[in-house]
Order: structure tokens, then C-alpha cells, then sequence
């Protein structure tokens, strides 16, 4: 009988915990979660250039705090909250980070910067499923995670906002993307007939000296040997060269690791062969 | 309570766990380069003891990496790599199935052709050769020909081809040949010859002796066969050429003028414009039965005529609106629309083999131009401009165009030279071909096969 009872509780608690955490994540596509975009807007754009700076601790969360962000943004974190709180080098913001808020109107400034972020910030697509993602990074890095987990007996623990890893995440995409143009890596593929289907994806791995870690994959790999898909296999051996020569990506935030252990470059030609 | 601990520790591992694959920092990166990528050529190893005509087994496999090099350059998508900046190390030949990728990523090379050539008992050469992938270390392609010496040139367009495709995913054009028309004498009594020769500029033949005029040429796409009008005294007659056989027949004589003769896709038909009682309209002729049908009926001057890939439209040109423009229209001749609306005069409309694109010379404030637009008149693109360009023709892959350019005159008279150029599509990468005589009206093989 009370075996019964665990087993039914357990069930119980697996359906649910799968309905709350997964099915936000099913959602992916819903711009829903885009209103936080004015403010990761500036941020963003000022540590993409500043990111060779000296690292000081996170303004980024007072600014968060500030704009007292509805609790459903707030996620339970595992131990050791500092690690996981912005550390991103935000000297510029760092140094006045409160008149900067008060200063500039956030809706003005991320009008004036549109231009250049907000394509960017759309096809990313971050949720708060994301966020758990990457404690799950996290967790992988530590084994010992769940051990803590349990002994803690889940107490309240130092909140972050998702806003804070967003930020983190879009620096640190910038900073490849920014890496990859600078350096020349990727070649458009030339000419290719129909553009629009040559959007190529590839997962990479990195190790914490930002070297490649075996070869970088394409999804959708299957689809480089099928007749008739040339130019799909051209522009996906362009991408795969783009990333081989910017290898390696030593300027990442080496504290940051678990972030950019796993990633996925989209190489997307379009604007580059209609424009 | 104990057990409800490792309960709830198990899920949050499960959650975890479904977490994990999504786990991914996910980069756009939609802004690129459109430089040329660097391609090191070797030189085909073979024995310089080995003699055929015209030099050593080793002096053919030099001579055909530097025609594989002047190929790919000449596209305007491949930098080759100066062979002064190779490292050598080891074994010529065992570094030919293993190469040795650092010291080719080391001078920046992204892909690598490297070869061997060999004589044959029977008298043939053997070239084989491998593009490699250098950053990703791996084979991309590796192919084997068999050839008789004399072939040499065609071999080494054949392995461009094969380069070209796999590393921009499109057909090559270096496999081909170009018929044009040669010029020679003052410009009062020019000789006009018809001529052929590689898309390079080599193997140059002249195909007739000057003595009666020659104008327009066209290959077909399917054949080595060309169509062209001659003049007998004041008749035009259209005539055709098989350039493998020589064989030369007389299409048809037609009432009136006949100009602009080009072969359907199919290489079934032949699309012309015929000018009668003054009045100029588009026909075609069926090769086969020699059944002609009119496709326009208009007061207007209606010329220049080009079928689409898929042969269901004809654009041509047509002064109808008042000024010279772009038109197309179905098969048929009917659904007649106007698709060039630029100011200045629109001629010459040629369809890409692709289907994509409409090339066009616009004449403009007193300069010509060679463009591009889509066929529903949308997008157009001027890639060439000069005093005169004229007659574009499209390479078989859709990617270069070549066409003719005179030189203005000056007060004396002098000048008035006429070349072949040609531009790709970005407009970047033009160049002249060198011709043994002035040349005009050039026309652009199908892939020789």
C-alpha cells in the first residue's frame, strides 16, 4: 500500500514537474518571451565591444533588480549562485551603471541600436525551458550536482534572472559572430541558385581553451549527399570551413565555459547572395 | 522522507537529462565574405623520362595545373595559391593519398588539387588527380582520365569542371568552346570570318574564308552545331554547321530579311525575326519538318528573339511601346508583357541556360551596358559599362557572361577595335579574351561532352 503510494506520488510528481518545465520549452517559437528585449539590447551591445575589458562584478543584476521583473522570470538556482550571476565584463556599465538607466530612456536606446541587435535577438529564441537547460550545463560540469541538490534539501536558494543569462548568452553569440566576420572564416558560397534553402546549421563543441573538440557537425548532414542538393552541400562545407579556420575561440570567458561548451552556428546566406 | 529525497533528487536529474539536449548557444551569422577562396594547384607528378610529343610526361602535368589554374582563376571564385609559398616534405608521390594538411593550412590554402600523369603502353596519358579539403582534411573528389596527348588542354578544362563543381556546387563552363565572329581589314571593308576556339582563347580555328559575310552565330544547346546567316549577294540565308562532321547546309531562303536565327532548347526549332515589306516579326521554324509558324503580328519592330529553358516563353524586342524594350511572351506568341520599364533603349534579350535571368544591352546617354534582370522585369543589374557593348551570351552554367566591346574612335577615324569580354554576375570580374583578330558577336558552346 505504500509502496502504491510512492509510486502513484512519483508519477504524479514526474507528469507534473515534465508540464511545468518541458511544455514552456515546446513553445519555443511563441515571441511571447521577447519582452525583455529592450534591456538586453544595451547591455548586449556594450559588452560585445568592451568584452576584452577588465572583468568586474555584475551590475547587470541591480539594473535587473531595479526594473523589479514579475516573479514568474525568477528561476530556483542550484548552489553556488555567484558563479552563475552575470560576471560578464561590463566595465562601461559598471562604472555608472543607475544614471545610465536613468539617463537614457531604455525604449530610445534600443530603437537607436535595432538596427544591428534585434535580428539577432529574435531567431534565438530564449525561454525560460532555456534557462534550465543551462543549469543542466552547469550540472554537467560539477557532477557532484545532484549530491548538493539533495543535501540542501532544496532550500531557498540565491535567485537569477533569466534576464541575466540571456545577457550572457547573446554576448557571447555576438562575440563568435563578431569573430567569425572580423576574421574573414566565412566565404559565402558564390552564385548558389535558390538561397533561401541553404541556411546551414552546425553544432559545435569546445573545449575550455575554446579548441574544437572532434569535428563540427552539420544537421541536417544527410541532406549534403542527396542528388540534386549541390548547393546545400556547398554552403554547408563553406560553414564548416568557416568554423574550422576561426578556431580557436580562446577570447570566451573562460569562467564561463559551461555556456559555450555546446553550440550551434547558423549560417545563413541569404541576405549575403539577394542583398 | 529518505526515500522522498532521492525521489525528487531522480526527477530533478530527469529534468535535467531532457534539458540537455537543448543545451546550445545558438549563433547567427548571416554577414560573410565573397572573396575568392584559396585553392593550391600542384603540378601532376610524372617522369620526365618519359617522352611524348611535344615534351616529357612531367612538362604535361606542369602545362595542365597551369591551365587548371588560369581556369579557376578566370572564374573569379577561386585564388590560387603561389606554388613559391608550397612546403615541400617528403615523398612527391606518397604525399599525393596523404597529404600533409598543416603546411597546406599554414599558407592559407583551403582546398588542394594535387595529381600525378603517366604514359601509357598503348600511347595514352594517364591523369589522375584529387581535390582535398584542407581544413577538414579529407577528400572532396578524385577522378582518372585516359587520353591521347593532343587532348591535353581539353583534360585539364575537364578536371577544372570537376573542381569547380564540387567546391561551388554548380556546373563548370571551362569544357566549352566559342564561336564568333572574326574581323579584319578597314572598317569600310571589314572581313568577317567565322571562327572557334576554347573558352580560354586557344585551339583557334577559322571556320570560313571570309568570302561572303557571316553574322550572328548561335550554337545549339544541344549539339555541336551552329547556326548562322551568310549573305549570297544580297540574301541572307540561314545556314547550319555541324563543327565535329564540318557538314554546312542552307536552312531555308526566306522572303525578306532573316536575322537573329537561335535554336530552341531542344535544338529542335530554330527562333528568328524576318523582316518583309518593312515590317519585322518573330517566327520559328520546326528543323526537322522546316514548318514555319509566326509567333508576332505587329506594325512594329520585332527582333532579337530567345527562348526560356523550359521553352515555354520567348522574350525578344520590340519597339511597340514607342521605344526599343524588353518584352516575353508564352511559346505561342500570345500573353505579349513588357518587362523593361529603365530609361534609355533595351536590346538583345538572351535568357540565362539557368532560367533565372534575362541578359541585355541598354544603350543609355550615349553608353552601352551589358545588365541582367529577372525574367518578370524585377531586379535588373548593369555589370558592364563602355562605349559600345554589345550581344551578350550566356556561359552554359548561367554565371558568366561574354559579349563584344568597341573602342570608340578618335577625330582621325583610328580606334574602332572590337574584343570579346567577359563579366560574371557580380560584375567584378571582367575580362578580355584574347582573339587573333578583332572579334565581335560571340557564342557560347553547350558543356562539350
Amino acid at each position: 500500500m505504500r509502496d502504491a503510494i510512492i509510486i502513484s506520488l512519483v508519477f504524479h510528481v514526474v507528469v507534473l514537474a515534465s508540464g511545468m518545465i518541458a511544455i514552456p520549452m515546446w513553445r519555443d517559437d511563441k515571441p511571447t518571451e521577447m519582452r525583455v528585449i529592450p534591456v538586453e539590447m544595451i547591455t548586449v551591445g556594450e559588452i560585445t565591444k568592451l568584452r576584452a575589458q577588465e572583468k568586474k562584478p555584475d551590475p547587470v543584476k541591480k539594473i535587473a533588480d531595479a526594473k523589479k521583473k514579475p516573479a514568474q522570470r525568477k528561476v530556483e538556482m542550484p548552489p553556488e549562485p555567484p558563479k552563475l550571476a552575470s560576471t560578464m565584463p561590463l566595465p562601461d556599465i559598471k562604472s555608472k551603471p543607475k544614471k545610465k538607466i536613468k539617463d537614457k530612456k531604455p525604449i530610445k536606446t534600443a530603437v537607436n541600436r535595432a538596427p544591428r541587435i534585434t535580428p539577432k535577438t529574435k531567431p534565438r529564441r530564449f525561454n525560460v525551458g532555456k534557462l534550465a537547460v543551462l543549469l543542466d550545463k552547469r550540472e554537467q560540469s560539477e557532477p557532484n550536482i545532484i549530491e548538493k541538490l539533495k543535501d540542501r534539501d532544496f532550500g531557498p536558494e540565491k535567485q537569477i534572472s533569466s534576464l541575466d543569462l540571456e545577457q550572457q548568452i547573446l554576448s557571447i553569440a555576438d562575440a563568435i559572430d563578431k569573430h567569425i566576420f572580423d576574421n574573414q572564416c566565412w566565404n559565402v558560397p558564390a552564385g548558389a541558385k535558390g538561397a533561401a534553402g541553404l541556411r546551414v546549421t552546425v553544432q559545435v563543441r569546445l573545449g575550455p581553451d575554446g579548441e574544437l573538440i572532434g569535428a563540427p557537425k552539420v544537421v541536417q548532414s544527410s541532406r549534403m549527399t542527396m542528388p540534386g542538393q549541390e548547393f546545400f552541400r556547398t554552403a554547408a562545407e563553406s560553414a564548416l570551413r568557416a568554423v574550422r579556420k576561426c578556431a580557436p575561440y580562446d577570447f570566451l570567458p573562460k569562467d564561463k565555459y559551461d555556456l559555450w561548451r555546446d553550440m550551434e552556428i547558423i549560417f545563413d546566406p541569404e541576405h549575403m547572395l539577394n542583398g | 522522507m529518505r526515500l522522498l529525497k532521492r525521489l525528487m533528487t531522480a526527477i530533478a536529474g530527469l529534468a535535467l537529462t531532457i534539458f540537455s539536449a537543448n543545451a546550445r548557444i545558438v549563433v547567427d551569422v548571416n554577414r560573410g565574405h565573397a572573396d575568392p577562396l584559396p585553392i593550391a594547384i600542384t603540378d601532376l607528378v610524372g617522369s620526365e623520362n618519359d617522352i611524348v610529343s611535344g615534351g616529357s610526361v612531367q612538362d604535361y602535368g606542369k602545362r595542365m595545373a597551369l591551365v587548371v589554374k588560369a581556369d579557376l582563376t578566370r572564374s573569379g571564385l577561386f585564388r590560387t595559391v603561389d606554388s613559391g609559398a608550397f612546403i615541400k616534405s617528403g615523398n612527391a608521390l606518397t604525399s599525393l593519398r596523404n597529404p600533409n594538411f598543416s603546411n597546406w593550412k599554414a599558407i592559407g590554402a583551403q582546398a588542394l588539387m594535387n595529381g600525378s600523369i603517366s604514359l601509357q603502353e598503348d600511347g595514352r596519358l594517364k591523369v589522375e588527380f584529387r581535390l582535398w579539403d584542407v581544413l577538414g582534411s579529407s577528400q572532396m573528389t578524385g577522378l582518372r582520365y585516359y587520353t591521347s596527348p593532343k587532348n591535353w588542354r581539353r583534360i585539364a578544362h575537364l578536371m577544372s569542371d570537376a573542381i569547380y563543381k564540387r567546391l561551388t556546387g554548380e556546373s563548370g563552363y571551362f569544357d566549352t568552346r566559342v564561336v564568333y565572329i572574326s574581323e579584319s581589314g578597314p572598317a569600310t571593308a571589314k572581313i568577317k570570318r567565322l571562327a572557334i576556339m576554347d573558352q580560354d582563347g586557344y585551339n583557334h580555328v577559322f571556320l570560313t574564308t571570309g568570302k561572303n559575310l557571316v553574322l550572328t552565330p548561335r550554337f545549339s544547346p544541344t549539339a555541336q552545331e551552329i547556326t548562322y546567316l551568310s549573305y549570297h549577294g544580297d540574301n541572307p540565308r540561314v545556314y547550319l554547321y555541324n563543327i565535329d562532321s564540318g557538314k554546312q547546309e542552307i536552312l531555308g531562303d526566306f522572303p525578306g530579311m532573316t536575322f537573329a536565327p537561335r535554336f530552341s532548347p531542344d535544338g529542335n526549332k530554330v527562333i528568328m525575326s524576318q523582316a518583309y515589306k518593312g515590317n519585322s516579326d518573330i517566327y520559328v521554324m520546326e528543323l526537322r519538318t522546316r514548318k514555319i509558324q509566326r509567333l508576332t503580328k505587329h506594325t512594329a519592330i520585332d527582333t532579337s528573339p530567345s527562348y526560356s529553358p523550359d521553352s515555354r516563353y520567348v522574350t525578344f524586342n520590340s519597339d511597340r511601346g514607342g521605344s526599343q524594350q524588353i518584352y516575353v511572351m508564352d511559346a505561342d506568341g500570345k500573353n505579349i508583357k513588357r518587362i523593361s520599364f529603365g530609361k534609355g533603349r533595351y536590346s538583345t534579350p538572351v535568357w540565362s541556360p539557368r532560367g533565372d535571368l534575362i541578359a541585355f544591352t541598354r544603350q543609355y546617354k550615349g553608353k552601352f551596358y551589358i545588365g541582367v534582370m529577372k525574367p518578370d522585369g524585377s531586379g535588373e543589374r548593369l555589370l558592364s559599362e563602355s562605349y559600345l557593348d554589345e550581344g551578350p551570351t550566356w556561359s552554359p552554367n548561367g554565371r558568366v557572361i561574354m559579349f563584344f566591346r568597341q573602342q570608340p574612335y578618335d577625330r582621325q577615324g583610328r580606334g574602332g577595335e572590337t574584343q570579346l569580354w567577359t563579366v560574371d554576375l557580380t560584375g567584378y570580374n571582367e575580362r578580355q579574351i584574347i582573339t587573333p583578330l578583332e572579334a565581335s558577336d560571340p557564342a557560347w558552346s553547350p558543356l562539350i561532352r
